[in-house]
């Protein structure tokens, strides 16, 4: 084998006749994988890809729905600068993500480790974790309004037999922010448990075993094997944390409406209202596109800063 | 088998850009059927049976017109309306109230209706309610018919009064104000026992706040919807009034929709709630024994909140269409109709000409008839409903979770109104 390596290299060279050979084959691939691409390329783009320029270019403009539509530059993102209602939007999201994505990240891993043992009823505890995920969250948020309503709710009355108050419900504004983060966290932490529940189902056993005889104590072993093989679903897992929970909306829509006095309004909340209550299309865009650059930053930054972190063995 | 993928994939690529265009339907005033019209409206209460079985009866009635309603909850509408109408995809007629007019006429999306009123038209304006037909004007220009039209009235539980040793409902608004007092108990221990005077709801709901205010000289916006009048000192004193009431004698849960308060009146949690015809029917099945009297009398007048909804019709309507929406609109006006829709449903008739006594079956729908001076809130102005959602409710709900004072609060709130209404 190696013996015959050298009489391939002195083979005469003909260079340039190769590449061009290569060189249209390699372009016919590229036509047929880019036909394959077509189906998805043309879905993405009508229902992805032109919505999105489509709503830069409006918001550009002082669309409202009336009859005359006028190019307004950057004036709705200058407004947003001087916009109360904005600002509060804003830092309503930065709180709700700032505490659902990593309580639900962090409960999903706890779940996870504890549901990947042997246990009684361990289907019956994941299905029942991973249910809130498989419901509409609409419904839901429905469900627990009803639940917690101060005059009516079955779980306020739960709640005033254990001398526990829950004062004006949804309607208090101290209230009405951690019940929808509470709902949200509900909701995502069974989908991320699953997910690494999967994670943790692909570590090779050998490694563990190999801590293990080395005589590694389990909190070794979670630290030197188990969490740096997971970094990959925990990567995954705080991206789509981050990204929902900059998407916050049903539950908020359903249980508060973005009240009382905007105090659990997102920008998601806001977009809607300006651009579906209000008919300011032009301004709802412009926050559209502000939440895509935020989205978009963040998700750039935790890639690499996970990417730096992934471990194989 | 690479000439056959490629063929698959250009197949797959047209098979979804087919898809995705969709096809055209045609106008439902093609061919030789009856002419179809679409008519969306939210009156989703225990209206909505009486209103499905006048609707059946028009369709069974002859065969030239069908009309296809849909019934969904007013938020839900408001938000699909303006966005259908912009896709062509409108519904021919909408019931919708005078307060949302301004924002789809302007827009170009409804259909004048002069022609409805003039003399040889389907409806004669001499025996429909006067303030439905003003209130469908917008620049000069017609743009509806009347569907319903009433007051809110306040409705009151006797039991809960009999239980404070009250026997009479409030004549004045002081008087209301202290017998909610008297009325509610509030368990500390479980507040899913409370008893609360009134339920005074701040959003999503037949506004109390107008009715209030006004009778006391104050009021949220003035008649021309120029300038807003929560600055006022009237409103202050009033808002002030109403707040103390609230925050310290409890004598009202806060940031209630007009749905809360309807189901704490319905549960026999709260002992008045001023509301429209639309609740009766539901006092009834709950076995509330209750009254309904005018909202009592202010220092400065007593008025009631008027309920209207008209019916509009698309811009984009062919003839037909308009045919078959006029034959409609007069037989919706009918005194067969109106008074089955009144005995249905307690609100009083659109018809003038109907004499109380065929009316009798339904004594609340008498009692409705007798609302002292209907205003309507702010039908007419642009941005009512932007202005009600970002302005309005928001400085009423801080007003009473006690976030600032009531001064400081009306005067933003007034500043803000004045600022957009300058600018639009």
């Amino acid at each position: 084998m190696v013996a015959s390596a050298p009489t391939v290299s002195q083979e005469p060279a003909r260079p340039v006749p190769a590449r061009r050979r290569r060189s249209s084959i390699e372009r016919r691939r590229t036509r047929a994988a880019l036909l394959f691409l077509l189906p998805a390329f043309s879905v993405l783009g009508v229902f992805v890809f032109w919505p999105m320029i489509s709503a830069l270019i409006t918001s550009f403009t002082n669309d409202r729905y009336l009859d005359t539509v006028d190019w307004v530059g950057f004036a709705n993102y200058q407004r947003l600068l001087d916009d109360d209602r904005f600002w509060t939007a804003l830092e309503n999201t930065a709180v709700y993500t700032l505490v659902t994505a990593p309580v639900s990240v962090l409960l999903a891993l706890g779940l996870a480790l504890l549901l990947n043992q042997r246990l009684p009823a361990r289907g019956l505890l994941r299905a029942a974790i991973f249910l809130p995920w498989v419901i509409s969250l609409g419904i839901s948020a429905i469900a627990w309004s009803a639940l917690i309503d101060p005059q009516i709710g079955m779980l306020t009355s739960w709640l005033s037999s254990l001398g526990i108050s829950i004062g004006d419900g949804l309607r208090d504004p101290s209230v009405a922010m951690p019940a929808v983060m509470l709902v949200g966290i509900w909701r995502n932490v069974g989908f991320f448990m699953v997910m690494y529940l999967a994670g943790l189902q692909q570590i090779p056993q050998h490694l563990k075993e190999a801590a293990l005889l080395d005589g590694a104590s389990s909190a070794q072993r979670f630290r030197h094997v188990t969490w740096p093989l997971l970094a990959n679903t925990t990567m995954f897992v705080v991206v789509i944390a981050a990204i929902f929970a900059f998407q916050a909306f049903d539950q908020i829509y359903v249980m508060t409406g973005g009240g009382p006095f905007f105090q659990t309004e997102t920008l998601v909340m806001l977009i809607y209202g300006t651009a579906v209550l209000d008919y300011d299309l032009g301004y709802a865009t412009a926050i559209s596109w502000v939440l895509v650059a935020i989205v978009l930053t963040l998700s750039l930054a935790q890639v690499r800063f996970f990417g730096k972190r992934a471990v194989e063995y | 088998m690479r000439k056959k993928s490629l063929v698959a994939a250009v197949m797959l690529g047209a098979a979804s850009l087919a898809a995705c265009s969709g096809g055209d339907t045609d106008d439902a005033a093609s061919g030789d059927g009856p002419v179809t019209i679409t008519f969306w409206n939210g009156f989703t209460s225990a209206d909505r049976p009486v209103l499905e079985g006048l609707v059946e009866e028009f369709n069974d009635s002859q065969d030239d017109y069908t009309v296809d309603m849909t019934i969904i909850p007013w938020d839900t509408m408001y938000q699909q309306l303006m966005p259908a109408y912009q896709a062509g995809e409108g519904p021919t007629l909408v019931a919708m109230d005078p307060a949302r007019l301004p924002g789809y006429a302007s827009r170009g999306v409804l259909a004048p209706m002069d022609d409805l009123y003039a003399p040889d038209g389907p409806l004669d304006p001499e025996v429909l309610p006067r303030a439905s037909i003003d209130a469908t004007v917008y620049e000069d220009t017609q743009y509806g018919a009347p569907m319903s039209a009433g007051a809110g009235m306040l409705y009151w539980n006797k039991t809960l009064f009999a239980n404070a040793g009250l026997t009479e409902p409030p004549t004045t608004l002081e008087e209301m104000a202290d017998y909610a007092a008297q009325i509610t108990a509030i368990d500390p221990n479980d507040e899913t026992k409370s008893v609360y005077g009134i339920a005074l709801p701040d959003h999503e709901s037949l506004s109390p706040w107008p009715v209030l205010l006004w009778a006391e000289g104050g009021g949220i916006y003035d008649d021309e919807g120029s300038r807003s009048l929560l600055a006022e000192p009237e409103s202050v004193e009033t808002m002030q009034y109403w707040a103390d009431k609230i925050r310290n004698e409890h004598i009202s849960p806060v940031g209630l929709s007009g749905a809360d308060a309807d189901a704490l009146l319905l549960g026999g949690r709260a002992a008045m709630h001023i509301a429209g015809p639309w609740l009766s029917s539901g006092m009834v099945e709950a076995g509330i024994d209750y009254g309904v009297v005018p909202v009592p009398s202010g220092s400065e007048g007593q008025f009631s909140p008027a309920v209207s909804v008209n019916i509009h019709l698309d811009a984009d309507a062919s003839e037909a269409e308009k045919e078959a929406s006029y034959a409609f609109l007069e037989y919706w006006n009918s005194t067969e109709v109106q008074q089955q829709w009144a005995v249905g449903t307690s609100y009083p008739p659109n018809r003038s000409d109907i004499p109380v006594e065929d009316l009798a079956e339904n004594p609340t729908s008498v009692a409705f008839t007798e609302a002292v001076n209907p205003k309507f809130y702010q039908a007419g102005l642009l941005d009512f409903a932007d202005l009600e959602r970002n302005v309005v409710t928001p400085t009423f709900q801080r007003i009473f979770a006690g976030e600032g004072e009531v001064q400081d609060l009306l005067e933003q709130a007034a500043e803000q109104i004045d600022a957009q209404l300058g600018a639009s």
